[in-house]
C-alpha cells in the first residue's frame, strides 16, 4: 500500500484562527501608516503615585489601564510585578493579567490555539466544547465559528460546520479570512465548483490578491478557466508596492498556471516571486513541485518559511526519504487541519510501513470520520484491515472502494486480496493477482506504482513463507531500480533487514533564484536577481578583459 | 522663606485655602490629585464647607492663558471651557438629573485685595463626593454582586439622564463615579461627575471637534483606530450615545475584576491588529478579531465572578454594552427600534430588576 495523496493544489489552507491571524493573509494590503496610540507618561506617573499612596486594587486598576499604550507598557509591566511581589493587594484578574503581559510582549498568541494530542480517544472533544461555550455567549463570534466549523469537519459532522461557516458568512461577508475557509470547506466537500464560484463572484476579489490566488487554484480544481489569470499577473507587476508577502500565493498560483500552459520560462519566473516571502501554503507547494520546477531551495526566506510549515516539512521528509520526520511533522501538520486527509495518510502509512497496523488503523478511522470517501485513506484502511486478519472488514472497504471508483480501485484492491491469498497459502492465486495488479499500473503508466507493488508483494511473500519468494525478490529488484520512488526508498529503510535493494537517489542540477556578482574591478558585490540557467554557480567573479 | 517664593510662582488657583467665598462657602482643603483624578489639566480642586455642609469647588485662573504665545486665543479657550462646564452642570441640576454631581453656583473671587484682573479666580461650586470608584475595589472580592450592579445601575441612570438631555458624557471612567458623602454603600449613593468634556447635540461646545474629548484609555474600539477606513460612525446614537454604552460596559467589568475592559482585550487582539499597528480599516476584516477578543474577556475574566443565577442576563447586557461595532451596541431591543435609539434607558432598567435579583439571592431568598 503507497502513499495516494491528491494533486497538490494551492487553494486555502484552513489553519486554526490563530495561527492564520498571525500571518500575512489576515492583514489588510493597505499602506496606510497606522495612527500612533500613544499615552501621557505624566498621567501614568500621577497614578502611579496614588497606588503607592493608597495600594488599593482600584488605584493598580487604574495603573494597569495605561498598558493599552504601547509605550507605557514596560512601566506598567513593572508596576504590575513590584505589586504582586511586594504583596500588595490584588484583584484575581489583575494578577493573571499582570501575568500575561508576557504574551503580550511576546506578540500574542492566546486566541485560538487548540493543539491536537492526536493519540487521545477523542481529542476534540474538549476544544469543541471551550468554543460552543464561547459561541453560547456570543453567538455572533466570527472566529470561533470558523474554529468550531474546522473541529466539526474533523468529526465528520460537516452540516453543522457548513451552519456555522454560513453564519460567519453571513456576519462577516467581506472577511478575508472566512471567505478563504468557506471556498476550503466546499472543497473539502468536493464541492469544488461552488468553492469556485463562492470566490469568483465576490466583489472584493478583484482587488484582494489572496482571493485572486484563491480563484485562480480553485478554477484548476472545478476544472473551469480562472477569471482572474490576466488580472492577477497585472497585479503581480504592483509586487514592489505592497510587498513580496501579500503576492506569495498569488505568484504561486501564477507559477502553476503557466507550468500546465507549459510556459515553464514564465512559470520560473513568477515561482520566483512567490518564493520572496513565502508563506506555509507556498512553501509546501514549492516542494511539492521541486523537481518540476528545478529551483534550489535554499534561500532565507525559504528556509525560514520552511521552518515554520510543518506540511513542507513532512513533503520534505518524504522526498528525503525520512519517514520518522515525516511521520512527526505529519502529525503536527494534522494539529493544524485535523479535518484534512494528507497528514493523516503520511502518518498512518508510516505505521503500515514499519508494520504497526493497530495504530495505521487507527489513525485511518480518524480520516475517515472527517472524510469518509477519501481514496487513499479507504485504499490503506483495507491493507491494513487485511494485514491485521480482520478479511470480512478489509472485503467490505473493498467493495466501497470499488463501489466508489471501480477503474481506479480495481488494481489496489488486487494487491490486498494477493496479501490475503499468501496469509491463506493461496500462493498461486496470490501470485496471479499481484500480476494482475501490477500489469494495470503499468499499463496505466504508473510504473512507480507497479514497483512499489512489486516490493510490498516480496516483502508480504517473505512474511507468510512463499516457497518462491527468492524469484518475487528479483523481480521486485529490477523494477525498483527502474522506476525508483519515495515510497519504495522508504519501506526499503524501514524494512532494512530484508536487502532487496537500494533506491537510487536522483542528484539533479537545479537552478537558482539569484546570485552573488563580485566585480574586482570596483571591488563590489551585488546581487543578480533572476533565475539563473540549470547548474549555476552561487556567486560569479566578473572577468572585465575578456 | 523658600515656601513663599514657592507660593509667589504658583497661578493664583492654587492659592485659595482658606479664603470665603461671597456666598460663604470657605475653601479648607486643597485636593492635590485633582489632575489625576479627574483628567483636568487646567482647574484646581478645593474642598469647602459651609453650614456643616461639603462641597467640591474647580477654581480655574487665566494668568497662563496671558502667557501663552497667543493670550487672546488662550483666553477665549479657557473662559470657553469654564462656562461650559459650568452651562452644563447648571443645565443638568436644572433639568433635575439626580444622578450627577449637582450644581451649586459660579463666582469670582480675588486671592489678594489689588483687584488686579489675572489674580480674579473663577470658582465653579458643585456637591462633594466622598470618594470615587477606585478606593471602592477590593482585592477579595468582599463587593458583592448586588453592590456591583447597584453602582452599574446609578451610573447607568446616569447616563441615560445625560443622553434624554442630549448630552454625551465620554468620560466615564471609575474616577468619575463618585460616592456622596453619608450615602457610602447605601442605596442611590453613586454620581458621576466631571461633566467638563461632555459633547451636546443641539449647542456646540469647545470640544466637539475633538477627535476623542475624554482619557483615550476608557475610550470605545472605534476611538482606537480613529484614522481607519469606517471607524467613526455616523449619526448621534452611534457616534455619541455608542461611545457611553461602551465606557459603561468597561466600567461593569472593572468593578468585578479590578481592571478595565480596554486593558483586558488589549491582551488578545493580535499584536498586528493592535491601534498602532493595523493598517486597515475598521470593517469586516478587523471587527471579528475584536469581537473575539471581547468575548473571550466576558467569557474568561467576567463570567467567573458572577452569580450563576444571574450570570447569563448580565453576560448579555455586558455583551450589548462592549459591542465592538458601535452600530450594534446597546440595548439589543431598542436598537431594533426605528431610530435605532442605544437606550441605556432599558439598560438601566435592567440593572434596577437584577440588583434588587441579586441582593434576594445573596440573603438567600431569591433563585
Amino acid at each position: 500500500m503507497n502513499l495516494i495523496l491528491p494533486q497538490r493544489r494551492l487553494i486555502p489552507r484552513w489553519r486554526p484562527v490563530a495561527a492564520t491571524l498571525a500571518t500575512t493573509e489576515a492583514l489588510s494590503t493597505s499602506s496606510r501608516v497606522p495612527e500612533e496610540f500613544s499615552g501621557s507618561p505624566d498621567e501614568l506617573d500621577k497614578a502611579i503615585l496614588l497606588w503607592r499612596e493608597t495600594k488599593a486594587p482600584g488605584m493598580l486598576g487604574e495603573v494597569l489601564s495605561f498598558s493599552v499604550h504601547q509605550n507605557l507598557l514596560q512601566k506598567v509591566i513593572e508596576i504590575g510585578h513590584e505589586a504582586t511581589q511586594s504583596g500588595a493587594p490584588v484583584t484575581f484578574v489583575q494578577s493573571m493579567l499582570i501575568l500575561g503581559f508576557r504574551d503580550i510582549e511576546n506578540a500574542n498568541t492566546q486566541l485560538g490555539a487548540y493543539a491536537v494530542p492526536s493519540d487521545e480517544s477523542n481529542p476534540f472533544q474538549a476544544p469543541i466544547r471551550r468554543l460552543r461555550a464561547l459561541l453560547r455567549s456570543a453567538p455572533d463570534n466570527v472566529l470561533a465559528l470558523l474554529d468550531f466549523a474546522q473541529l466539526q469537519v474533523a468529526v465528520g459532522k460537516t452540516k453543522t460546520a457548513e451552519r456555522a461557516l454560513r453564519t460567519a458568512l453571513n456576519l462577516a461577508p467581506n472577511n478575508r479570512v472566512v471567505l478563504r475557509t468557506v471556498a476550503r470547506f466546499f472543497m473539502h466537500c468536493r464541492e469544488n465548483n461552488q468553492a469556485h464560484r463562492l470566490l469568483q463572484q465576490h466583489a472584493r476579489t478583484s482587488s484582494d490578491p489572496w482571493l485572486m490566488a484563491s480563484e485562480i487554484a480553485l478554477a484548476s480544481a472545478a476544472g473551469v478557466s480562472p477569471s482572474f489569470l490576466s488580472k492577477g499577473k497585472r497585479l503581480l507587476l504592483e509586487l514592489p508596492k505592497y510587498g513580496p508577502a501579500h503576492f506569495t500565493e498569488l505568484a504561486g498560483a501564477i507559477a502553476i498556471e503557466e507550468m500546465n500552459s507549459g510556459s515553464m520560462k514564465r512559470a520560473r519566473e513568477a515561482q520566483r516571486k512567490a518564493l520572496l516571502a513565502p508563506n506555509d501554503n507556498v512553501i509546501a507547494q514549492a516542494i511539492n513541485y521541486e523537481q518540476e520546477f528545478g529551483i534550489h531551495l535554499k534561500s532565507l526566506p525559504v528556509i525560514r518559511a520552511l521552518k515554520a510549515s510543518h506540511e513542507a516539512l513532512a513533503l520534505q521528509a518524504l522526498s528525503n526519504y525520512r519517514p520518522d520526520d515525516m511521520s512527526l511533522h505529519s502529525q503536527s501538520w494534522h494539529a493544524e487541519e485535523p479535518f484534512s486527509s494528507r497528514p493523516i495518510q503520511l502518518v498512518a502509512t508510516t505505521y503500515i510501513f514499519k508494520g504497526e497496523f493497530k495504530k495505521a488503523e487507527r489513525w485511518n478511522s480518524a480520516g475517515l470520520v472527517a472524510d469518509p470517501e477519501d481514496f487513499g485513506l479507504l485504499v490503506g484502511m483495507a491493507y491494513t484491515k487485511a494485514q491485521l486478519g480482520l478479511i470480512n472488514e478489509a472485503e467490505s472497504v473493498m467493495r466501497k472502494l470499488r463501489h466508489q471508483d471501480f477503474k481506479r480501485a480495481d488494481p489496489y484492491c488486487m494487491a490486498t486480496e494477493g496479501l490475503i491469498a499468501y496469509q491463506q497459502e493461496r500462493f498461486d492465486d496470490g501470485d496471479s493477482l499481484y500480476d494482475k495488479a501490477v500489469t494495470i499500473f503499468n499499463q496505466r503508466k504508473h510504473e512507480k506504482t507497479g514497483a512499489f507493488c512489486r516490493l510490498n508483494q516480496t516483502l508480504v511473500a517473505m512474511d507468510y513463507e512463499h516457497p518462491r519468494s527468492e524469484e518475487i525478490m528479483k523481480v521486485a529488484k529490477l523494477a525498483v531500480e527502474t522506476y525508483p520512488s519515495p515510497d519504495s526508498a522508504m519501506l526499503l529503510q524501514i524494512r532494512s533487514s530484508i536487502k532487496v535493494t537500494d533506491v537510487p537517489v536522483e542528484a539533479k542540477e537545479k537552478r537558482r533564484l539569484s546570485q552573488w556578482v563580485y566585480d574586482p574591478a570596483t571591488n563590489s558585490l551585488f546581487a543578480k536577481v533572476g533565475v539563473t540557467s540549470v547548474g549555476a554557480q552561487p556567486l560569479i567573479i566578473l572577468d572585465r578583459k575578456s | 522663606m523658600q515656601n513663599s517664593q514657592h507660593l509667589a510662582a504658583l497661578p493664583p488657583r492654587y492659592l485659595l485655602l482658606g479664603k470665603t467665598l461671597a456666598s460663604g462657602w470657605t475653601l479648607t482643603e486643597r485636593i492635590d490629585h485633582t489632575n489625576a483624578s479627574t483628567g483636568s489639566t487646567f482647574g484646581v480642586g478645593y474642598k469647602a464647607t459651609k453650614d456643616g455642609q461639603l462641597a467640591f469647588v474647580k477654581a480655574i485662573d487665566f494668568v497662563e492663558a496671558i502667557n501663552a504665545a497667543d493670550p487672546m486665543a488662550e483666553l477665549v479657550k479657557l473662559s470657553s471651557i469654564a462656562t461650559f462646564e459650568k452651562d452644563v452642570l447648571a443645565y443638568c441640576s436644572d433639568r433635575g438629573m439626580s444622578k450627577i454631581i449637582r450644581y451649586i453656583g459660579h463666582e469670582y473671587i480675588s486671592f489678594d485685595d489689588t483687584n488686579d484682573p489675572l489674580n480674579r479666580v473663577s470658582c465653579l461650586i458643585m456637591e462633594a463626593g466622598e470618594e470615587d470608584l477606585r478606593r471602592m475595589i477590593s482585592a477579595n472580592g468582599q463587593a458583592s454582586c448586588s453592590w456591583n450592579i447597584q453602582v452599574v445601575r446609578d451610573v447607568s441612570q446616569a447616563i441615560a439622564q445625560l443622553h434624554s438631555g442630549g448630552i454625551a458624557h465620554h468620560d466615564i471612567k471609575p474616577s468619575n463615579v463618585i460616592t456622596i458623602a453619608a450615602e457610602s454603600r447605601g442605596s442611590d449613593s453613586m454620581k458621576v461627575g466631571d461633566l467638563g468634556r461632555v459633547i451636546r447635540q443641539s449647542q456646540s461646545g469647545p470640544f466637539d471637534g475633538h477627535h476623542w474629548p475624554g482619557d483615550m484609555r476608557y475610550s470605545p474600539p472605534e476611538r482606537w483606530y480613529r484614522q481607519a477606513p469606517g471607524a467613526i460612525p455616523q449619526g448621534w446614537n452611534n457616534l455619541r450615545e455608542a461611545a457611553d454604552a461602551y465606557m459603561l460596559g468597561s466600567l461593569f467589568v472593572y468593578l468585578f475584576t479590578g481592571s478595565s475592559m480596554q486593558s483586558l482585550v488589549f491582551k488578545y487582539i493580535p499584536h498586528s491588529f493592535l491601534p498602532g499597528q493595523w493598517k486597515g480599516g475598521y470593517d469586516d476584516d478587523l471587527l471579528p478579531v475584536l469581537i473575539d477578543a471581547h468575548a473571550r474577556v466576558l467569557k474568561e475574566h467576567l463570567f467567573p465572578q458572577l452569580i450563576p443565577q444571574v450570570a447569563d442576563e448580565i453576560m448579555a447586557i455586558a455583551r450589548d454594552l462592549t459591542h465592538p461595532n458601535p452600530n450594534k451596541r446597546g440595548d439589543s431591543k431598542a436598537r431594533k427600534q426605528g431610530h435605532q435609539p442605544v437606550g441605556v434607558d432599558r439598560i438601566f432598567q435592567k440593572f434596577t430588576r437584577l440588583a434588587l435579583r441579586c441582593a434576594a439571592i445573596e440573603r438567600g431568598m431569591g433563585k
